[in-house]
């Protein structure tokens, strides 16, 4: 499976995030930060992710972000780009 | 295969969660057993082993533990395969109907979120405790110990919880969700009856909560002592001191505390009671039962249905 756009990604996060905020994802600004501005807490975040991580498997990739990056996350971009990354890099190996 | 939260299945318990563990845990689970309770234990195999849990026990091998000093999200994170969190998966997986731990109560949330998943539109589950106030089936105080620092949508959705979980098994929910009967009487939990008393998070729940059919204001605990509300809403935080105060005044009273049943997790997709970290046997025992009966009675699925055609009722658009 080829390597997945950054937009692609970012429509798998979105409706994560918004299930877990109890929002409309169309309500979720990708500049958010998640602990100032969408007062979403480590459980959140770690939600959001695997959520993510478990949409991407039944897609045929098998991807898992750093356990530290958990805490790196300070942004919705930020979680967009870094499972980006990942997915790419697992596109090259 | 069964679905999440079948009555039919055995209770999973997280054999690794009370500071005792694993004794306690096995203790209560061979006591279930004796009286036809099917149960399943998991944890560290030769812990449990060697704590006395022979066949026909049913263990299942989770090799890790989450402690009461781990951050929770990092440490499931770490460890998919820590006692709560393949509890959950027993019970995701339709292998057990319902959940008991003894442990951390961030790790048994983040365990549920991850592997069963939140019931469609709550922001955080909740604790509920139902409060032993004279004169009432038992005040429900919610969140009685998840999420310290529940913003305005959290708090929100705890009122919604507590008066689904107030409102009983009383048939399908009309499609006029406005009538369902008897309408529970909400609380908010502060420190003065005025709308404008208390911190940012819980003004703003009494803005929102403001238009919520059968919401009563603010409520102080002398009030909840007095029965004055069939549900009080809370922040883990607040709603937890008050339980811990009134379980030392039971303490102190000299009430026996040992039937104590846990508290069962609202907003999540299949039964889970959250028991006392110095759960001895005969509590964890009485938490096995809270749990069967919770299966039995479909109360996860029913509290979803509500919160569903209760959201219309609440003030929409509410802020964190």
């Amino acid at each position: 499976m080829s390597a997945r756009g950054r937009e692609e990604i970012a429509e798998l996060v979105t409706p994560r995030l918004g299930e877990v905020l109890a929002i409309d994802s169309s309500d979720v600004c990708h500049t958010a930060r998640f602990e100032e501005d969408l007062a979403a807490d480590s459980l959140d975040r770690l939600e959001v992710l695997e959520g993510v991580e478990s949409d991407l498997r039944a897609q045929g990739l098998a991807v898992s972000l750093p356990d530290a990056e958990l805490t790196s996350l300070r942004t919705v971009c930020d979680a967009v780009d870094r499972i980006h990354a990942q997915v790419t890099q697992q596109g090259r190996s | 295969m069964t679905e999440p939260g079948s009555a039919e299945a055995p209770v999973a318990i997280d054999a690794m969660g009370s500071d005792g563990a694993p004794a306690p845990e096995v203790a209560a689970a061979l006591a279930c057993r004796a009286r036809g309770q099917a149960v399943t234990l998991v944890g560290e195999r030769e812990a449990l082993t060697g704590a006395g849990a022979p066949p026909p026990i049913d263990v299942v091998d989770a090799p890790h533990r989450v402690s009461m000093a781990d951050e929770p999200a990092m440490a499931l994170r770490r460890s998919p395969q820590a006692s709560v969190r393949v509890a959950a998966r027993l019970v995701a997986h339709g292998r057990a109907g319902a959940l008991v731990s003894a442990g951390s109560t961030g790790a048994i949330i983040g365990a549920a979120l991850l592997e069963l998943g939140r019931v469609p539109g709550v922001r955080r589950p909740a604790v509920s405790a139902r409060l032993p106030v004279p004169g009432t089936d038992g005040v429900i105080l919610i969140d009685a110990g998840g999420t310290p620092d529940a913003g305005v949508a959290a708090m929100v959705g705890f009122a919604r919880m507590g008066v689904a979980l107030a409102a009983g098994d009383d048939g399908p929910v009309p499609p006029d969700a406005r009538s369902p009967g008897p309408v529970p009487r909400v609380g908010l939990l502060n420190v003065g009856a005025e709308p404008g008393r208390g911190n940012r998070a819980v003004r703003g729940a009494h803005v929102a909560l403001a238009h919520m059919e059968g919401f009563i204001g603010n409520v102080e605990p002398a009030d909840v002592l007095a029965g004055v509300a069939d549900v009080v809403v809370a922040d883990a935080f607040t709603g937890n001191v008050l339980l811990k105060t009134i379980e030392a005044m039971a303490t102190a009273a000299g009430l026996d505390r040992h039937g104590d049943a846990g508290a069962l997790l609202l907003g999540v997709r299949a039964p889970i009671v959250v028991a006392h970290g110095s759960a001895e046997a005969a509590t964890l025992e009485a938490a096995v039962g809270a749990a069967a009966d919770a299966a039995a009675s479909g109360v996860s699925a029913r509290v979803a249905d509500r919160v569903a055609s209760r959201a219309q009722t609440v003030g929409s658009g509410t802020p964190r």
